[in-house]
């Protein structure tokens, strides 16, 4: 069923069992789990089924710290979210990413990938992304023209991403949304206020509004925030009538440690000979899978030399000397303006021509693309603005900050790459000239990926984490957060499809504490 | 041409043509395999492999010296000099030696090159011959 909130009669009265606010990736996951369950479910939209300038304006904000995405240009406000303009890339966190690491500060989920690996299979469904399989091994048997550099796994392996379409959640799942009897989808709903109970142990009730100058109240049993991590935290910190610091803040943790994955061109390697290598291209596809490989660090390797996870990309060298840094393409404060300007500098005509030269075998070079984890960083953060939105809102205001061991992470990896190359005798990596410039800090030019992560951090202990082990914030009974707001670290991996596992994950639990049959669909 | 004369026109023309080819042409029947760095020259030009060389001397400057050079990159890890004079066996030595180096990290970043210390010490030789 879909309401536009904006059409309610004024001061109106919405009442479910769960309230998810926010429909993206996290929250119609959530919202399909709950299909045709007894249960009355609610989801929160805060703009509508297209691209709304006046919506999208409400993400404006202000950024300090290193150079960053425009805010109102790095997440999509309407059905769908950021699902909408995202490039399908998917993998799964690994082991090591779960572990408390002595070298890595501020490390360690309080749960084990084993945890989130049964809701993989689900998410991986749900974002159109083929065959469940991600050992290279059944890759390289299924497709013939698929071969291994011969580095030795144990030091660099051959991690598996799959392309999703990309699937875009508010065309895909639209219409079954929509047509759920249980699902309540409401848009133009811009949650302003979140209202606790006097000892701010439970939450009661939203208040919501919109540009058409309504404003109404949302009851349920539970709520869910799935705004992703820069609008969950500053809803978060918003909401402090109540508690002085925001909700769920006591501990001063609420919008730190932001994450995200610097991404660049690390350097080049240069092969003896001409060779294919389309196992770490993506231009094989079966039964409608799209897969490649990246070179990534060992877990092993990770911990003898103190550095972080990450692996490294592949690009026909033609091509990548004339790539541009994806921050200085996504300068623009539409988010359209910058899509246009990023596939412009990304011509896909070209792409296909150098894929096509490539494939028979005439490159013996190629560029290196490095995406690393960045260590959590308590100054990497989001904080309130003295500007209100439209709607009486502070907006959030984005510190991007990276660390000493973030650079070092990607020298290692490079390095790595760059003896093991030499081991095998196949070739030599020359590296770019940032890496060796003496500076301890990326450059500039580094990019993310548009993957925002943290600020509402998942800890057992409340001193150390917004959230516990189920998603739920510590001290509020009934107040949850679905996607990567809640990762303590990052991994190096596109963030998306942990983000519905997880979400997954927190819907099985809420249906189990709800006396719901966690398994239904 | 002589080997100063080959330097000069390789850094003052700013060719990128790999050494290989001018070592190749220049060199290879000189025998003197043991300043060839045979895998990096395929990808830098001379000028670049000079560089290097000249890097790799300022930074170990025990070793700034042609014999010692030769003595180094011609002897193996246990401490055994290769006695041969045949290119061919000097190629496949230096090349098992390379991987080696390789193997175990004893690599050097050199003008953004990551190279065996053989290497390393293949173009400071180059770069004083």
């Amino acid at each position: 069923m879909h309401i536009d909130a904006r059409q309610l009669d004024n001061q109106s009265i919405i009442e479910g069992d769960i309230c998810i606010i926010g429909a993206g990736a996290a929250g119609i996951s959530i919202a399909l789990d709950w299909m045709n369950t007894p249960y009355k479910v609610i989801l929160l939209e805060g703009g509508g089924f297209d691209y709304d300038e006046k919506a999208q304006e409400l993400y404006n904000g202000k950024l300090t710290g290193h150079p960053y995405y425009p805010m109102k240009a790095s997440r999509l406000h309407y059905f769908g979210g950021s699902s909408m303009h995202w490039g399908g890339m998917c993998s799964t966190f690994d082991d090591i990413d779960f572990v408390k690491r002595d070298w890595v500060e501020n490390s360690g989920w309080p749960i084990k990938r084993k945890d989130i690996a049964d809701f993989y299979p689900k998410a991986h469904e749900i974002l159109d992304l083929g065959i469940y399989e991600w050992e290279a091994d059944y890759w390289l048997k299924e497709i013939p023209s698929f071969k291994r550099l011969p580095l030795d796994e144990k030091i660099i392996w051959s991690k598996m991403w799959h392309f999703s379409p990309p699937t875009r959640f508010g065309t895909k799942y639209k219409d079954t949304i929509v047509n759920a009897k249980n699902i309540h989808l409401y848009t133009y709903a811009n949650v302003v206020d979140i209202v606790a109970t006097e000892n701010v142990n439970a939450i009661t009730q939203l208040t919501i509004k919109n540009y058409a100058g309504k404003t109404h109240t949302v009851k349920a049993k539970h709520f869910i925030l799935a705004c992703c991590s820069i609008q969950t935290s500053r809803l978060l910190l918003a909401c402090n009538k109540q508690a002085p610091a925001g909700l769920g803040n006591d501990n001063d943790l609420v919008g730190r440690y932001f994450m995200e994955h610097p991404e660049l061109k690390t350097g080049e390697v240069w092969f003896n000979n001409t060779a294919p290598l389309p196992f770490y291209l993506r231009d094989e596809k079966i039964n409608k899978t799209q897969v490649r490989a990246e070179l990534a660090i060992s877990p092993q390797k990770q911990e003898e030399l103190k550095v972080l996870n990450g692996s490294v990309s592949l690009m026909p060298l033609a091509m990548a000397k004339n790539t541009i840094p994806s921050v200085k393409l996504w300068s623009d404060d539409d988010p359209r303006r910058s899509l246009d300007s990023f596939h412009k500098y990304n011509n896909l005509d070209q792409r296909n021509f150098i894929q096509k030269m490539f494939s028979k075998g005439f490159y013996q070079s190629y560029g290196l693309y490095t995406r690393t984890e960045q260590v959590p960083n308590p100054n990497s953060r989001v904080v309130l603005s003295d500007e209100k939105d439209e709607l009486g809102v502070p907006r959030a205001n984005l510190n991007w900050a990276l660390s000493v061991i973030d650079k070092k992470t990607v020298l290692a990896i490079n390095t790595l790459l760059g003896q093991q190359v030499g081991a095998a005798g196949i070739g030599r990596v020359k590296l770019a000239d940032f890496l060796i410039d003496g500076d301890e800090n990326l450059p500039d030019f580094t990019s993310g990926g548009w993957h925002h992560m943290g600020t509402t951090r998942m800890s057992d202990n409340p001193k150390t984490g917004v959230v516990d082990a189920n998603c739920k914030i510590h001290s509020i009974s009934n107040l949850f957060i679905a996607g990567s707001s809640c990762y303590p670290t990052g991994g190096a991996v596109n963030p998306t499809l942990t983000v519905v596992a997880i979400s997954l994950r927190l819907s099985h639990y809420l249906k189990s504490q709800m006396g719901a049959n966690p398994n239904a669909i | 041409m002589k080997r100063r004369n080959f330097i000069i026109t390789a850094s003052t023309a700013a060719i990128a043509v790999p050494a290989a080819y001018y070592i190749k042409k220049h060199y290879w029947k000189s025998n003197e395999a043991i300043f060839i760095p045979a895998v990096l020259s395929n990808f830098c030009d001379a000028k670049t492999l000079v560089e290097i060389g000249i890097e790799y001397r300022k930074r170990v400057a025990a070793e700034n010296e042609q014999q010692k050079l030769k003595d180094l990159i011609l002897t193996d890890n246990t401490g055994k000099k290769l006695t041969t004079s045949d290119r061919s066996d000097i190629e496949a030595f230096i090349n098992k030696k390379n991987q080696q180096e390789f193997s175990s990290y004893n690599t050097l970043i050199l003008k953004g090159w990551i190279i065996s210390v053989t290497e390393a010490r293949q173009c400071a030789l180059f770069s004083l011959t």
